[in-house]
C-alpha cells in the first residue's frame, strides 16, 4: 500500500498569503500608489526642495554615462 | 542599521544594484518606490550589494561637492573683483548671499545622507568581503563578463550571498542591461536559482506569478 503524502509536502505546495496592502500594490497602476506617508520619500522631498525631478533625473543620467565610459 | 545577513528563511529574495538606488533616491522613480514597497509588505528581502550602496552614495555626495567647489571658485574670483575694482562692500554683499548658499547645500547634503540611510535599512547589505574582493579582481582581470571591475565587485557579492541565504523566489533586478546582458551571468544567476530580470515591471509579474494573482 502506498505511504500517505506528509502534511508537511502538502503545505510546502501552498502559496504564501499576501495582506490587503500588498496585493493592492501587486494590482495597483503607479500614479495611483500613494506615497506621501512614506518616510524615506518624505526625507527625500525635504532634501530636494528647489531641485527639480528634471534636474535629478539629468545628474542621474550623467552619472549612468560615466559608469558607461568606465571600465 | 540595515537588516543583517542571517536569519529565518524568507519567501522572496530581491537584490538589486546601484542604479535601482540611484532611482528611488535619486530620481523618486515610482515604479520602483512601489517594488521597495512591495518588498517590505510581503516576505521579501531586498538585498543591495554593499559596493553598490557606496556607489550611490558617492555619486550623490560628488554632484553636492561639485557645487559646494564652485562656490568656492566665485570666492576666489571675487577677491580678485575686491581688490582690482575697489568693490570690496559689494563684495562682501555676495559672499554673505554665498554662505547661505553653501549652509544650504550643507544642510541638503545631511538631508541626502539622511535619506541614503534610511534607504539602506530598508535593505539587506551584501557585504564587501576580501573573498568578494578576490573573487571579483580575478573576474575583471581573467575579463569575464560583466567586465567592468565595479560591476563584478556587485556580482560577485551577490553570488557570495545567494550561495548562503535560499528563498523560494530569488530575482535580481538589474537595470544596466548593457553590462550585464551576456550569457555567462544568465548561466552564473541560475546556478542559484535567481532570475536575472532587466525591467522593473518583470518583477512584479514575477510576483503576481508567484502568489498567483493575475
Amino acid at each position: 500500500m502506498p505511504k500517505r503524502k506528509t502534511a508537511r509536502a502538502v503545505s510546502s505546495k501552498r502559496k504564501p498569503r499576501l495582506t490587503e496592502e500588498a496585493l493592492r500594490l501587486l494590482l495597483a497602476e503607479d500614479d495611483e500608489i500613494d506615497f506621501s506617508d512614506d518616510l524615506l520619500v518624505r526625507k527625500l522631498e525635504e532634501a530636494f526642495d528647489g531641485w527639480s525631478l528634471e534636474e535629478r533625473r539629468r545628474w542621474a543620467e550623467e552619472w549612468r554615462e560615466e559608469h558607461r565610459e568606465s571600465k | 542599521m540595515a537588516r543583517g545577513t542571517s536569519g529565518k528563511q524568507v519567501t522572496a529574495i530581491l537584490a538589486v544594484e546601484t542604479n535601482f538606488a540611484i532611482g528611488v533616491i535619486w530620481e523618486q522613480r515610482p515604479l520602483l518606490l512601489r517594488i521597495k514597497r512591495l518588498c517590505e509588505k510581503t516576505d521579501t528581502i531586498l538585498v543591495i550589494p554593499e559596493i553598490a550602496l557606496v556607489e550611490a552614495k558617492s555619486s550623490l555626495m560628488k554632484r553636492i561637492d561639485k557645487q559646494l567647489e564652485a562656490i568656492q571658485q566665485f570666492r576666489f574670483w571675487l577677491n580678485d573683483i575686491a581688490r582690482a575694482a575697489g568693490m570690496k562692500e559689494h563684495v562682501l554683499q555676495i559672499k554673505h548671499a554665498l554662505s547661505n548658499m553653501e549652509a544650504e547645500l550643507q544642510r541638503r547634503k545631511q538631508l541626502i545622507l539622511e535619506a541614503v540611510s534610511i534607504f539602506a535599512q530598508a535593505c539587506t547589505i551584501a557585504p564587501l568581503t576580501p573573498q568578494v574582493w578576490i573573487k571579483a579582481y580575478l573576474r575583471w582581470q581573467a575579463k569575464i563578463p560583466p567586465f567592468k571591475e565595479l560591476d563584478c565587485l556587485v556580482m560577485e557579492s551577490l553570488l557570495g550571498f545567494l550561495q548562503r541565504r535560499k528563498a523560494k523566489l530569488t530575482m535580481f533586478l538589474n537595470l544596466d542591461r548593457e553590462d550585464f546582458d551576456h550569457p555567462e551571468v544568465h548561466g552564473e544567476f541560475r546556478q542559484r536559482k535567481t532570475l536575472l530580470l532587466f525591467d522593473p515591471s518583470d518583477v512584479i509579474a514575477e510576483f503576481r506569478r508567484f502568489y498567483g494573482v493575475m
